[in-house]
């Protein structure tokens, strides 16, 4: 069996990850991407939001609010250094 | 006329740059169909009229939402159309998100428009780091490329005197591979440097952590909340009570005493004197209460409350908001967004029954609609029960306000038990703070006072009017005995209060407004006023509701209302 996959949930506030997939139809992945969410992104958590709460990520230059079940669809390979103490490190 | 259309990202600051463009005269529609606010506006330049369009922001050319859907029909319609060959696309980025924005660009590229790019928020893009070479970017895209600073006006007159260079561009993609050729574009036109982040950033990110956050918003909802109080009740002091007792008094008075002080016109036009001398607030004549009641003691907390909104909107505030809420908005069936309407609707109920449109789904625009026009006052009648309730003291206001806020909870917590379904997830940008322009506010302020002013006005005098004619034919009476089981037996009130919930059909200030000669006691204060909010929307409120959601939805919506006024008010009957 393979080891669980870790999605955008597991992540906590400041960790760093790269998007490796939306599990989602097109609707959803295209609307994801609109706002600069797709695989081979980095992304940073800024903020979670307790209860399943809205998870608040830093994805290039932009902060966008994503409501808990669907972060939960975002499959991240966590990282390190992909904010290099550069752009919005916030 | 030549046409301009602004098309861009949300939050990619294309208000301030259509100020820039257009003078003072600024005209916004309704997008037939739609609540999408347009604005238009002209532009005189190289000896051509231009119309200026401010189009809402989109982030695709593949609509998702109603907003977008409209940003892309507009622009069809324009290639479509006979002035085509006329019409300029203004491509207004976000310097500091090129990535995103040039998704936008790429679909404007492949349509058969002339387009010139203005790469706005120049400035912010230079502290953060980000520097463009505009040449390079110009060359890879075959259009104009001009830096612009909306808020300080840098670069407007570049981009006025480019406009004429705008074109077709032969740019063409391949869709697979457009993020891949998007990154390619960047590597080649964009460097970064190094920098620390600012200080506006670090609140940014602080205001959307729970805790900081939810404190920050505290703060600023009691900010806002007193900031419109001072600035509505020093409008009334200091502005509107001087002008209708100084001036506007003696003028009626004359016009009474001309008229012989009685008789049924100048019943209906002036109303009844109180102790020989006209009362605003009682007389109830067209002329008199007609214009105090929407002008004096409603318009002044109508002007500080859309301040106060057009700041928390522009500073990019509201989004933050979202963000805490929408755990807790989960819970009533609705995602943090729909916080939106709740506020809109503390304005007018009217704007806020439009704006669920930006809603996904069916069952969130009628929990949403429902659960507004019965628990959320608007900003008329707030003034008046202020007015009213206030001058027995901050405890009387509590129990209204505090009321009203746990039948929205328990209301919206019932409904989400009993319809099918769920609240959609929150997906939604963050904008960083930014400073609003204050042009584009005075803009939007001045817009939406014109609305209320043209959409109350005549509703008041419509309500004062009939309530006159209703009282003569002896109809308010007739009602009264026929209703007064329920309004004496179920609220505790004087069957004198059926006219006020006769009015309130038309009107929910002038409603309130009519309680104040009927020598209320606290106890029956609070329920008329709790129970004038609930039982039934405004006539304009009602005609949008119908609007949005069917005769059937509104019968449904209204039953929800009838059942749960009569339970509120009963219990507090009981309580109080």
């Amino acid at each position: 069996m393979k080891k669980t996959k870790m999605t955008l949930v597991d992540l906590k506030p400041g960790d760093e990850a790269v998007i490796s997939g939306v599990n989602g139809g097109y609707g959803i992945i295209t609307n994801m991407e609109n706002l600069g969410i797709r695989q081979g992104v980095g992304v940073k958590v800024v903020s979670r939001h307790f209860m399943k709460g809205p998870v608040v990520v830093l994805a290039g230059s932009s902060r966008v609010a994503i409501g808990f079940g669907m972060a939960k669809k975002i499959v991240v390979e966590p990282g390190e250094g992909i904010f290099p103490g550069g752009k919005g490190d916030g | 006329m030549d046409k301009i259309l602004l098309i861009g990202n949300p939050n990619a600051g294309k208000s301030a740059i259509f100020s820039r463009l257009t003078g003072a005269r600024v005209i916004a529609s309704n997008y037939p169909g739609t609540t999408v606010e347009l604005t238009g506006g002209v532009l005189r330049a190289d000896g051509r009229e231009f119309e200026v369009i401010d189009i809402p922001g989109t982030y695709t050319l593949d609509p998702v939402s109603e907003a977008e859907k409209v940003a892309v029909k507009i622009l069809d319609e324009t290639i479509q159309s006979d002035e085509a060959e006329n019409a300029v696309v203004i491509n207004v980025i976000d310097s500091t998100n090129l990535e995103r924005n040039l998704n936008l660009t790429f679909q404007l590229l492949k349509k058969n428009i002339p387009v010139i790019m203005a790469l706005n928020f120049w400035d912010e893009a230079g502290h953060t780091g980000v520097n463009i070479d505009t040449d390079k970017f110009e060359e890879i895209l075959n259009i104009p490329v001009v830096p612009t600073c909306g808020v300080t006006g840098e670069g407007i007159k570049a981009l006025v005197d480019r406009i004429k260079e705008a074109r077709r561009s032969d740019f063409s993609f391949n869709n697979e591979e457009k993020w891949n050729q998007i990154g390619d574009i960047i590597g080649k036109v964009q460097t970064l440097t190094r920098r620390h982040h600012t200080l506006l950033e670090r609140f940014g990110d602080f205001s959307v952590q729970p805790l900081s956050g939810i404190s920050i918003a505290a703060v600023v909802l009691f900010l806002s909340f007193q900031i419109i109080r001072f600035i509505g009740e020093g409008l009334i002091a200091y502005v509107m009570d001087p002008l209708f007792q100084r001036i506007w008094a003696p003028v009626m008075m004359k016009l009474s005493f001309v008229m012989g002080s009685k008789g049924v016109i100048h019943d209906i036009l002036i109303g009844k004197l109180v102790d020989g001398q006209i009362d605003f607030g009682e007389s109830f004549g067209i002329l008199t209460t007609g214009f105090y009641v929407p002008l004096a003691a409603v318009l002044p907390y109508i002007i500080a409350f859309y301040l106060v909104l057009s700041v928390l909107e522009d500073s990019g505030y509201l989004p933050r908001l979202a963000v805490l809420v929408d755990n807790a908005m989960h819970r009533i069936g609705l995602h943090g967004y729909g916080i939106m309407p709740m506020i809109l609707g503390l304005g007018c109920n009217v704007p806020g029954a439009l704006s669920t449109r930006i809603m996904e789904t069916k069952r969130e625009r009628f929990l949403s609609i429902t659960i507004m026009a019965i628990a959320v006052p608007c900003m008329a009648q707030i003034a008046m029960i202020m007015g009213l309730v206030g001058k027995e003291g901050a405890l009387g206001l509590s129990i209204v306000f505090g009321t009203l806020f746990l039948v929205w909870l328990v209301l919206g917590l019932f409904m989400n038990k009993m319809m099918k379904g769920r609240a959609p997830e929150l997906f939604i940008e963050i904008p960083p703070y930014r400073i609003p322009y204050w042009k584009t506010l005075l803009q939007k302020l001045w817009m939406r006072v014109v609305w209320f002013v043209r959409e109350a006005v005549p509703w008041v005098l419509v309500g004062v009017f009939a309530i006159n004619i209703l009282y003569t034919l002896g109809v308010i009476e007739f009602m009264g005995r026929l209703m007064g089981p329920v309004i004496s037996g179920v609220f505790g009130l004087p069957t004198g209060a059926v006219a006020a919930l006769v009015v309130g059909f038309l009107r929910k200030d002038v409603a309130v407004g009519m309680l104040v000669p009927l020598q209320l006691t606290f106890k029956q204060l609070v329920i008329s006023s709790v129970v004038l909010t609930m039982y039934f929307p405004c006539a304009a409120t009602f005609a949008v509701m119908i609007k949005e959601l069917g005769v059937k939805g509104m019968i449904k919506s209204a039953l929800i209302m009838i059942i749960s006024t009569l339970l509120v008010g009963g219990l507090l009957n009981l309580v109080l």
